[in-house]
């Protein structure tokens, strides 16, 4: 069977483009013959221009080709293409949840869903709050086991905790604890830990919030963070609050980790003093 | 007087077109693309790089609710009134070269208006920057040996200035008092050579014969001046005048250059230009400053056709 | 021969003639950058626009070594003035005509770093193949250099794509002559006090001799360096005090902090370290060349040369230019910051500013278009290698990017010293509105009859609206970053497998994208919750 691409919007269609269609319709006939799926290397190649920012040309490339995956790149670099109007939000939104109504239980489904939740929440410009709620939860719900799609949850506590008065935050923070038990991945379990942590630490007003704060930061570290700058975050601020709860030997181990992997740290100085009047006042 | 070209023939000599075309070119590419991209990002929020956000009008409206963007006109304002009065030194060189008898040294004084003119204009700025530098700057050092600044310290002391300090420097771009001054001050004696050369060709087109019934009206140089020479020149006077208030708009290398991306002490020297500049390159803020310019382009348009429609010349 | 012929042939003549010579040398050229046959000689051509004292030399030195090890290879050196670098190289870019290694810096954002230019890959966490035999060779790369490669990494630092040659800090350069003539020593400040003595001592020479010489010498270049420092070093105790909560400790301070404890009244213009700091400023600003603000960076370095000022502050890039145009010998020493012992500004600090993870300086990075990629990339591994750094330092006395290098007798001043604290903030680096608002009242604290307090009065009612609108700007320009790399993440998120490149890129976007979107929301929190 020859692949078709049926769904180039004609706006998009230029002459060059054509002639690459041209091409690939000729190609994807012997790549029938040899098994494979007829547009994967265009689909990578679209997914580099993806890679190197080059989201119009991007949009050109998905446009040309077939099929879920095509059509998810094609609404992903929708949202970058320039110029940016809120129109093409709006089209990749529809895209992005068509998808995940044809089928939520693909990998496809699952990132349609979290991207509609974004495209509400940081492409359209005023943000629509409910609507990238409804759609993260529902992300969420969908339990797909994708890290990207469970930082949902991470993007819930900003909105939900930080877009929101500071009366009542902590409150709306302590209500949102339960969302843990939706991640399953250890990235996605991770970055929740962390910002759990850190939204605390904004917020706290007695310890008893920074006891909360201290207990999802070394769960956070538990699941270890992997970008250096991230790790040395998370160790000053175990380190700091555990410091402040009169947590001493907690707070001496992360200083020491802290100061013996991060010398080039701009903190670690003063890490370094904290390590020695602890000790001194031992 | 010419005939009408015919469509048929203007068709048939196609290939004139092709001489055209170099000009034609270099004009769309470098005057109107600019302008249409200028005009085409003001609707944008952009940030210079490849990201742009289409926002409407969104920019214009906060041009007009800029507090900066609309003081720096008063500033403006000021400078053009003191460019008008910049003008008198200019007509009165024209006027002086072309009363000179001896064609030759007419000749040498405008070869002396010209050589100048090669000097580029960056050069200038920089000269006229170190001559109101505080410490060695010539303007100060003038000012000291010459006592005037001991004058100046004593006027302050009896009107209140707070301008003028006996042992310090006088701060001619650090006191805010002094920035707009400085500027009017900057390219003193004020003889601009294009000026004078325009000027020059009006007063050259001036038919002796009027001179020659002047004298036998026994009219005095003065007279000369304000009866016959000046109303026979204002058409490049008002070439001139057109040419400094558009240049004084749009302009902002003068006070870039002399004060910074912020106008100075007290942001006195702020005009428009030099906002859209700041707003562009040092907030980051391009579609704006798109809109800034906008806005500047259409106040210059207006004032043009004011200058057109009302500004008449009676000869 | 008829005259008038001749002359009407001269110019024909010589457009024919300037035509033959431009084809003849893009004829040859073409020949020299044929990429790498066997046998062939590849041209490396590097285009950068430091043009400072030294980088010539130096890169000069590193491509001989190179072309010892690869006699096959041809080092070009393209210095551009930095005034029309930022369009001659994306002339380059986009008319895919690049010479194989471009600096970075100079305005490249980071769309035309991801779009333009070659990733490093998986070399930077392996460790550099030019440092075998070193006691760096069993180190990823990126730990190798003083600041981790983060000049050259891209959005989200997911990819690196330059290495850097050397490092960049600031210090404070003495005439020695001078020095000499009015202490009768050659001993530099050591501390603040010092410094404040050294002023006086010249104010008083300047005044017995009649000679026009000033203390410290700069143009607002200069100058806002040097207050940036003083005044940051007053408030790194009320970052800790006031706008740090327990638990957190940043090692810069978040302009969205700042401005949020500012408009919630926990610090204000009139707290003791902010008054305290702006009179440290009032104090230092007085001993500047009068009427430093409008002046330019060159015009200070004149100046100084010029045997008009005993010291002048500026970047350590500068030093090499400084030793070449000054005909008197130069030292080099800190910035003459109060320590905690200070009487009048030592209990608002905590001591020097840490210069750990300083900037680096020189980054250069292969665009996608090069002719020689490969032998470009090569290159950057033999520039970023221990031995290349050597004969930088050497050659340039510039600080080496590497750590472990050691810095040739004068780049040794200028190595960054990490034995120091987090700085405050700054006042007049939080956003370019807030800074309009702080410069265009600075007469008010050092032109005659100024004061701390008429300065004060003046910025305070523009100051909130000012940091307002910066902090605003501030969001919408990060998140715009985070709407790229959101279509990133897809990407690599289709592709992620266990273990594979993409899963571990993966995972460090979504690191870096939850601190940005965290920076977005503190800021959107402070915004919406601004009394």
């Amino acid at each position: 069977m020859i692949t078709r691409c049926n769904h180039i919007p004609v706006r998009l269609l230029k002459f060059p483009l054509r002639l690459e269609i041209a091409c690939l319709l000729v190609a994807s006939l012997g790549l029938e013959v040899l098994g494979c799926p007829a547009n994967a290397g265009s689909l990578k190649k679209a997914w580099a221009e993806v890679d190197t920012f080059r989201f119009n040309e991007a949009v050109r490339s998905f446009a040309s080709q077939e099929g879920r995956e095509a059509l998810f790149g094609q609404a992903v670099a929708m949202l970058n293409s320039q110029p940016r109007t809120q129109n093409k939000i709006r089209e990749a939104i529809s895209i992005f949840e068509k998808l995940s109504m044809e089928n939520s239980c693909d990998p496809i489904g699952a990132l349609g869903r979290y991207y509609a939740g974004r495209a509400y929440q940081l492409h359209l410009d005023p943000p629509e709050r409910e609507k990238a709620l409804a759609s993260y939860r529902s992300a969420l719900d969908l339990g797909s086991g994708l890290p990207l799609v469970e930082t949902a949850a991470v993007s819930i506590i900003f909105i939900e905790v930080y877009d929101g008065p500071n009366s009542g935050a902590l409150e709306r923070l302590e209500s949102l604890e339960p969302l843990a038990e939706k991640l399953r991945t250890q990235i996605g379990l991770r970055e929740f830990h962390t910002t759990m942590g850190y939204a605390y630490l904004n917020f706290a007003k007695t310890d008893t919030n920074r006891q909360r704060a201290l207990t999802h930061l070394l769960e956070a570290d538990r699941l270890k963070a992997t970008r250096p700058q991230a790790e040395a975050e998370l160790w000053v601020a175990i380190g700091e609050t555990a410091n402040h709860l009169g947590q001493r030997e907690t707070a001496l181990t992360y200083y020491r980790k802290f100061a013996d992997t991060y010398k080039r740290d701009r903190r670690n100085h003063l890490i370094r003093e904290r390590i020695k009047s602890e000790n001194d006042g031992k | 007087m010419p005939r009408p070209l015919s469509h048929k023939k203007a068709i048939h000599e196609w290939k004139l077109y092709l001489f055209v075309m170099p000009s034609f070119l270099m004009v769309v590419v470098f005057a109107y693309f600019p302008a249409g991209s200028a005009i085409f990002h003001s609707f944008f929020r952009w940030g210079g790089g490849d990201a742009k956000e289409f926002v409407g009008f969104e920019n214009f409206m906060a041009a007009f609710s800029d507090r900066i963007f609309l003081e720096s006109f008063a500033t403006i304002g000021i400078l053009i009134v003191a460019n008008i009065v910049k003008m008198v030194p200019s007509i009165a060189t024209a006027v002086v070269l072309h009363r000179l008898r001896c064609e030759r040294w007419q000749y040498w004084y405008r070869v002396l208006l010209v050589v100048p003119m090669i000097i580029p204009g960056l050069v200038t700025l920089f000269i006229w920057k170190f001559f109101f530098e505080p410490t060695r700057g010539v303007l100060n050092n003038f000012l000291d040996a010459t006592g005037v600044k001991s004058l100046l310290v004593h006027l302050d002391q009896i009107f209140g200035w707070g301008i003028f300090f006996q042992g310090v420097p006088i701060g001619w771009l650090s006191q805010p008092e002094l920035v707009i001054p400085s500027l009017i001050i900057w390219g003193f004696p004020w003889i601009g050579a294009v000026g004078v050369l325009i000027f020059l060709a009006g007063l050259q087109s001036i038919g002796t014969e009027v001179y020659e019934a002047a004298d036998l009206d026994g009219v005095t140089p003065w007279q000369r001046f304000t009866h016959i020479e000046l109303p026979l020149i204002m058409s490049q006077v008002r070439l001139m005048l057109m040419l400094m208030v558009i240049g004084t708009l749009q302009g902002f290398g003068l006070q870039f250059l002399l004060l910074g991306e912020n106008g100075g002490p007290g942001g006195r020297g702020m005009v428009p230009g030099l906002w859209m500049f700041n707003r562009a390159f040092f907030a980051g803020e391009f579609g704006y400053a798109c809109a800034l310019g906008m806005v500047l382009f259409t106040c210059i348009l207006t004032l043009t056709w004011v200058n057109n429609k009302y500004v008449r010349v009676e000869k | 021969m008829n005259w008038e012929r001749v002359s009407n042939t001269i110019g024909i003549s010589l457009i024919a003639l300037c035509f033959a010579v431009s084809l003849g040398r893009i004829i040859t050229l073409r020949k020299e950058e044929r990429p790498g046959e066997e046998g062939r000689t590849i041209n490396l051509r590097i285009a950068y626009y430091q043009l400072e004292g030294g980088v010539r030399e130096a890169m000069e030195a590193i491509g001989k070594k190179y072309t010892d090890l690869h006699p096959n290879a041809h080092i070009t050196l393209m210095p551009i003035p930095e005034r029309i670098f930022k369009n001659w190289r994306i002339t380059q870019l986009v008319g895919q005509t690049p010479p194989d290694l471009i600096q970075l810096g100079s305005g490249l954002g980071e769309e035309q770093l991801a779009r333009y230019f070659e990733p490093l890959g998986e070399a930077v966490d392996r460790p550099n193949p030019y440092n075998k035999g070193t006691p760096l060779e069993n180190t990823a790369m990126r730990e190798t250099f003083f600041e981790a490669m983060q000049s050259g990494a891209g959005a989200g630092q997911i990819e690196y794509y330059g290495v850097s040659a050397s490092v960049g800090t600031i210090r404070m350069f003495y005439n020695m002559a001078l020095l000499k003539e009015i202490t009768g020593s050659t001993e530099i400040p050591k501390t603040y006090r010092d410094f404040i003595r050294l002023c006086e001592q010249t104010r008083n020479f300047s005044e017995k001799t009649g000679r026009k010489i000033v203390p410290v010498g700069g143009a607002g270049y200069n100058a806002s360096i040097l207050l940036d420092y003083l005044f940051s070093g007053q408030t790194q105790r009320l970052l800790q005090s006031a706008i740090n909560k327990p638990g957190q400790l940043s090692p810069r301070a978040p302009a969205n902090r700042v401005a949020d404890t500012y408009w919630k009244n926990e610090w204000s213009l009139h707290s003791p370290e902010v008054v305290s700091g702006i009179e440290l400023m009032g104090d230092v600003a007085k001993e500047i060349q009068p009427g430093f603000a409008q002046l330019q960076r060159d015009d200070a370095i004149f100046y100084f040369s010029q045997g008009s000022a005993v010291m002048i502050p500026s970047g350590t890039w500068d030093a090499v230019s400084l030793e070449t145009f000054c005909p008197f010998p130069i030292a080099t020493g800190q910035l003459p910051l109060p320590d905690p012992s200070d009487p009048v500004y030592g209990k608002n600090t905590y001591g020097p500013v840490s210069e750990a993870d300083q900037g680096a300086a020189f980054t250069l990075a292969v665009p996608r278009d090069a002719k020689n990629p490969e032998v470009a990339k090569d290159f950057l591994l033999f520039m970023g290698s221990m031995g290349a750094s050597k004969i930088w330092t050497d050659t340039s006395d510039w600080p080496p990017a590497i750590a472990g290098v050691e810095p040739s007798p004068k780049a040794s001043e200028f190595t960054p010293k990490d034995s120091g604290y987090p700085a405050g903030f700054p006042i007049n680096n939080l956003g370019a509105d807030s800074r309009r608002v702080v410069l265009n009242n600075f007469h008010l604290l050092i032109g005659p009859g100024g004061s701390t307090e008429a300065f004060l009065t003046a910025i305070e009612p523009e100051f909130a609206g000012a940091l307002e609108t910066d902090i605003r700007r501030s969001v919408r320009t990060t998140r715009d970053l985070l709407r790229r790399t959101d279509s990133l993440a897809a990407s690599l998120s289709l592709r992620a497998t266990d273990n594979s490149p993409e899963a571990r890129k993966l995972d460090l976007l979504i690191q870096m994208n939850t601190a940005t979107e965290r920076g977005i929301y503190e800021s959107i929190n402070a915004l919406r919750n601004k009394p």
